[in-house]
């Protein structure tokens, strides 16, 4: 089933509904509390009634075809993905920020034009071409492209390790959120995290991270724009400007705690390059783009992205001193997630003076969506991948819709439930998991991809061998660097992608010329199929 | 033979308007760390990176409206799977 009628203004009116929802919402508890309603209950209301709204567009999503829960029905505009890319972009920045190393603006500042670049280099190397080839996944579109399921497990292993990472992340974020501000244990906080995003993920796979994308950006905006609104004020001198010892207070960015590699020229061009690397090869952004309506919408979701991060980013150099420079405390990189519960913590403590109650729970549905963005739009595009490209790869179109669904519904409880084990019991890796991920995607995944899509001469050997050198030079630089205080080059456990992505261009190209070849007229048609607009023929509209 | 001649210089065109991109990325950046190296961090104003994120929403939409002028030169129209 390739649309679904009536379907396509779902998402548009859960938007809106979410919006108006929120906002009557916050009008009404401020009433409340003018009624002398206590805090804590007037928290409790506004996430119970904003969760609720997530779930049930959740569940209204609720699919059993194949085509929606791979693909969202391929009904997302482009600007619907890129409220998921811009949501997933937001999360991602928000776990680095609050509980990595301990970084200054120019750091982070470099860190975020390089993941902003990776869209420049979606829209010009990959995506187009990804979402022509009609696949769900990096690892499907690998595996038929190179006709090779040995491609395609491969690339699933990687991608399941990837994306485990960032769901670990997110669910750690929203872990946090919950626990510091509804004063639960975290074990309630992990298994409540976990369920709302199995439960946001469940029904409907890509469907429901499509038609839930909207509400959750607009409660991240919404999120932000409160926790900004008492710096603005001042800055326009219509709020008093608070004593020194306040939590909030409007300032530049400060650099004190750049490293000297951090603000060198060497140390910002890696760090900006691994950035670009690691986030165009991550798999469920790959996935976020499958969902787009058209090429075109394909094209433009990344133009829409960058412009919903500009918005986000436009407000960086006013924002508080505590939101923008990082909280780890002692350089490590295995650091706990102590730091990032304390600020969140700061973070939605009581509203300022003069504000109403319900700002903190306004601030904390922003925090908890950006969480759920990413996570559930990683853990679907896991448990897809995990169903189609690794429990019935061989098995291929033969495989029925309910086997699959079942599989991919089965991965996603067992992925949320994983994750919040280790949320609660492996908090030192993750943080670090995020580097890690980043480095090991952009090594085994971003040349075989690229390469793949522009050079004819490439063939399932030399993607392979591209695939596991580029792990293997990562895994090793990895060690080199546990080994020695001062790695070769300044690169660091943040920029192991570098030395990774070298080892897999050397062994494609090894492996191509021990494999010598000359494209055959089957890569021919493929490359062709994938370049020309008009898919398999592309000579139709030449010989008019 | 002129078909293939089309179809050649259709993917040359393509190929080098990715380029053009990834040059034009590289270039931006290339000013970024320089005006890094020279000016230094604490003279760098704070909207650099609004700024850097701006001129990278520049190269997508100037892309993809090159893009989009070219399948429409060449007689295309998009149509995914």
């Amino acid at each position: 089933m390739r649309s679904v009628p009536g379907n396509s203004s779902r998402p548009r009116r859960l938007t809106w509904s979410y919006g108006l929802l929120a906002a009557a919402l916050v009008g009404l508890l401020v009433i409340l509390e003018i009624l002398g309603t206590d805090g804590a209950t007037i928290d409790r209301i506004f996430l119970t009634v904003v969760g609720l709204h997530l779930l049930y567009a959740a569940f209204v999503s609720r699919t059993m075809t194949l085509h929606a829960f791979l693909y969202g029905d391929q009904a997302a505009s482009s600007r619907l993905v890129g409220c998921i890319l811009a949501a997933s972009f937001l999360c991602g920045a928000l776990v680095f920020n609050l509980g990595g190393e301990p970084i200054g603006y120019t750091a982070l500042a470099f860190c975020a034009a390089g993941g902003t670049a990776a869209y420049v280099v979606l829209n010009a190397c990959i995506v187009p071409h990804f979402r022509k080839s009609g696949s769900s996944s990096t690892a499907s579109f690998l595996g038929d492209h190179f006709d090779s399921n040995s491609v395609r497990i491969c690339a699933s292993l990687v991608l399941l390790a990837v994306n485990a990472a960032f769901i670990i992340a997110g669910l750690a974020l929203a872990a946090t959120v919950l626990e510091s501000k509804l004063q639960v244990t975290p074990l309630t906080a992990a298994i409540a995290s976990a369920l709302l995003v199995a439960l946001s993920a469940i029904f409907g796979g890509m469907r429901s991270v499509g038609w839930t994308a909207g509400p959750l950006f607009v409660a991240i905006c919404m999120g932000l724009a409160a926790y900004l609104l008492l710096p603005f004020l001042q800055t326009l001198g219509l709020a008093d400007p608070l004593p020194a010892t306040a939590e909030l207070r409007p300032t530049l960015l400060s650099d004190e705690l750049d490293s000297p590699l951090s603000v060198s020229g060497w140390g910002s061009a890696t760090m900006m390059l691994t950035c670009m690397a690691g986030v165009a090869s991550l798999p469920f952004v790959h996935a976020a783009f499958a969902t787009a309506r058209s090429l075109k919408a394909a094209r433009m979701a990344s133009a829409w992205a960058l412009l919903f991060i500009l918005g986000i980013v436009a407000v960086v150099p006013v924002l508080p001193a505590e939101f923008t420079s990082s909280t780890g405390a002692n350089g490590s990189v295995l650091l706990p997630l102590d730091a990032m519960t304390q600020i969140v913590e700061e973070m939605l403590g009581n509203p300022p003076a003069d504000f109403p109650q319900v700002w903190s729970g306004v601030v904390t549905a922003g925090l908890l969506a950006a969480a759920i963005a990413l996570t559930s739009l990683a853990i679907t595009n896991s448990a897809n991948s995990m169903s189609n490209d690794i429990v019935f790869a061989w098995k291929g179109a033969k495989a029925d819709t309910a086997s699959r669904l079942v599989v991919a519904r089965l991965a996603i409880l067992l992925m949320a439930g994983g994750g919040a084990v280790l949320v609660l019991h492996g908090q030192q890796f993750v943080l670090p998991g995020i580097s890690l991920a980043l480095g090991f995607s952009a090594s085994s995944i971003l040349l075989p991809l690229i390469l793949g899509i522009w050079w004819k001469r490439m063939d399932w050997i030399a993607a392979l061998a591209g695939m596991l050198g580029g792990l293997t030079a990562a895994s090793l630089w990895l060690y080199h660097v546990s080994t020695v205080d001062t790695p070769w080059l300044a690169l660091d456990f943040n920029r192991i992608a570098l030395p990774g992505m070298a080892g897999s261009l050397i062994c494609m190209l090894a492996a191509n010329l021990v494999h010598k070849r000359s494209a055959s007229g089957e890569d021919e048609t493929k490359h062709e199929a994938l370049h020309f607009p008009n898919g398999n023929a592309p000579y139709a509209n030449l010989a008019k | 033979m002129q078909k293939a001649d089309a179809r050649e210089r259709y993917l040359r065109k393509c190929r080098n308007l990715m380029l053009v991109s990834l040059l034009a990325v590289t270039a931006t950046w290339a000013i970024a760390l320089v005006a890094l190296q020279f000016i230094g961090v604490s003279r760098l104003p704070g909207y650099s990176l609004p700024l850097l994120v701006t001129i990278h929403l520049l190269i997508v939409v100037t892309h993809n409206l090159r893009r989009a002028r070219l399948d429409q030169s060449f007689g295309f129209e998009e149509v995914a799977r």
